[in-house]
């Protein structure tokens, strides 16, 4: 078995040499629709997704990080942004970004005994 | 005589050519084969350089060349009181010697390597040149690379130079590096910043940028900043002393300005109610086609054509993102180095890297989070399961048989989640990067 993205999967999908069985988002793929998540499948605490954002080195001036904020947030309103992820096998994340800190504690505290019972490891820088 | 000559004279030994290539800029001297013997001739060539006021001694030495068997070098050390380049050199033994003895290259070094008596030693020369040169050239790619190469040469006074080469090895100084920046605004037609000029213009990663910039006449050169010591350690205008700067050095033509470009950093204007006025770097902890890449040029390019300047991706691959993510904390927090953050450096790197040198909370302020990729769970279509439920199954009757190829931490962090829920016992395995590893699941016969 293996797990990884829709984009990485997909080609392998579509060959028939892989069948996908479920995506672990909080609902469906939008690039997917008919692939059932793992909650739907009776998995309920078996949601994870990884998430990408735009950051700033700490200490950016306000008028610079106001000025990105506003140029990225019409970025994802965009008419045609969210069918653009979709086709990447990506979907929007609607989120205040003055909510990123918490959340992001949230997270580290959330997945470290998972990463410890794992035992995993980075590579080392 | 001069003493360089009787040494020379005495140094005889045979010469057989040494493995491996050197840089060649071919030149007049081409066709003279049966004339490019460097016994023949290196008591001249260091006669004439010695009458050169910025040269304290010089030695010839014989390098190793494809076709020829071998070519005559020079080395030289400078007196350090006024500038001397190698193109400035060349023409000097030009202008005193036939074109065809005129040194292939010539290289500054700190001092001439000596032997117990005294004795140059040409052999540690050739080896030192060998380390600074490059050792392959890389044709340019595309016609834009081609004129970009084109116009190093001239600046460096050069027949050829690779793609590949490297600025400083070949004679560039900052002194240099703004005439190569003049010169590629007269040519492309573009406004080159003055603290963001590294070329990528070629068939790589940052082309579409770049041909952008191009075509709305704003910059189209992005420093791809390294923390090198070229960067940080700007050399005076009129040293080039090849011997003391490291192999290690960057060896591209594609960073040859960033030493150029840091000597302006200090004078650049505030930003402030005009930001963004030059490109903007967004640096990617992966490497290109990775999922964050995508991610990164996909908004990367929205937001160059909001904010009126390039966005331009910068990916350092390694550590789970966490390279990328050190440098964006140390960068300037000016709006001009950005990072693409995900759970990969942000969230998973402080639990999996042990000394993580940045604070993935409180180095960095979230721009946006802007999307959100859930895993999918495939297995070999030879596995009898067409629900997670039936794999969970198959795993159970199949203990230990069942493997996962996942990638990266967060991939593994994911079956960890899968095994933990189902009880059920799957063997992973890790793989150097997810695109190395969904593959992997096809080859496993029994999973």
């Amino acid at each position: 078995m293996t797990i990884a993205d829709f984009a990485a999967l997909a080609p392998h999908a579509q060959s028939g040499r892989i069948r996908l069985l479920a995506t672990t988002g909080p609902k469906r793929l939008r690039a997917a629709p008919e692939l059932r998540t793992a909650i739907e499948q009776g998995f309920p605490a078996y949601a994870l997704f990884t998430w990408h954002a735009i950051m700033a080195p700490r200490g950016a001036p306000a008028d610079v990080v106001a000025t990105l904020r506003s140029a990225l947030f019409k970025v994802v309103n965009a008419p045609g942004f969210s069918e653009e992820l979709e086709r990447m096998g990506f979907d929007p994340i609607d989120e205040d970004p003055a909510e990123f800190p918490a959340m992001l504690r949230r997270e580290i505290e959330l997945l470290r005994p998972l990463v410890e019972q794992a035992g995993i490891r980075g590579d080392t820088l | 005589m001069p003493p360089h000559s009787a040494r020379l004279v005495q140094d005889r030994r045979p010469r057989t050519p040494r493995p491996g290539r050197v840089s060649l800029h071919f030149g007049a001297h081409q066709g003279h084969h049966q004339s490019r013997r460097s016994e023949d001739r290196p008591p001249e060539v260091e006669d004439a350089l010695a009458q050169h006021p910025s040269i304290v001694e010089a030695a010839a030495f014989a390098l190793p060349h494809p076709t020829l068997g071998e070519d005559v070098a020079a080395a030289v050390v400078l007196t350090g009181k006024r500038p001397a380049t190698e193109s400035e050199l060349r023409d000097f033994v030009r202008a005193r010697l036939a074109a065809f003895k005129v040194p292939t290259r010539i290289y500054a070094v700190p001092e001439l390597p000596r032997g117990p008596l005294g004795k140059v030693r040409r052999g540690e020369l050739a080896r030192i040149a060998r380390r600074y040169d490059p050792t392959e050239y890389v044709p340019p790619r595309d016609p834009e690379e081609a004129e970009i190469v084109r116009i190093f040469a001239d600046v460096l006074g050069l027949e050829r130079i690779g793609a590949e080469d490297n600025f400083f090895q070949l004679g560039g100084d900052s002194l240099r590096g703004t005439r190569v920046i003049a010169r590629l605004e007269a040519s492309f037609g573009v406004t080159v910043s003055a603290d963001g000029v590294l070329c990528e213009a070629h068939g790589c990663i940052d082309c579409h940028e770049v041909r952008a910039a191009r075509a709305s006449r704003t910059s189209a050169w992005h420093n791809r900043l390294r923390p090198s010591r070229a960067a940080s350690e700007p050399r005076a205008l009129t040293d080039r002393s090849f011997g003391e700067r490291g192999a290690d050095e960057p060896a591209m033509v594609r960073r040859i300005l960033v030493a150029a470009g840091c000597l302006w950093l200090g004078a650049a204007p505030a930003f402030g109610e005009n930001y963004p006025t030059r490109p903007i770097r967004l640096i990617v902890g992966f490497p290109p086609g990775a999922q964050s890449d995508a991610a990164a040029r996909l908004v990367g390019g929205k937001l160059s054509a909001l904010l009126g300047q390039p966005v331009v991706i910068d990916n350092h691959g390694g550590a789970s993102g966490a390279i990328a993510s050190e440098l964006a904390a140390r960068a300037p927090a000016d709006g001009y180095t950005l990072l693409l953050g995900s759970i990969s450096n942000l969230t998973m790197a402080p639990l999996v890297i042990p000394n993580l040198r940045y604070d993935p909370v409180g180095d960095f302020v979230a721009i946006r989070r802007f999307a959100r990729v859930p895993f999918v769970i495939g297995v070999n279509s030879k596995i009898p399961a067409a629900t997670l439920g039936a794999l969970v199954d198959y795993a159970r009757q199949h203990p230990g048989e069942l493997t996962c190829a996942t990638g990266a931490p967060i991939n593994q962090l994911a079956i960890q989640m899968l095994t933990n829920l189902s009880s059920t016992d799957i063997v992973h395995v890790r793989y150097k990067g997810t695109a190395a590893a969904s593959p992997t699941s096809l080859r496993v016969t029994s999973a």
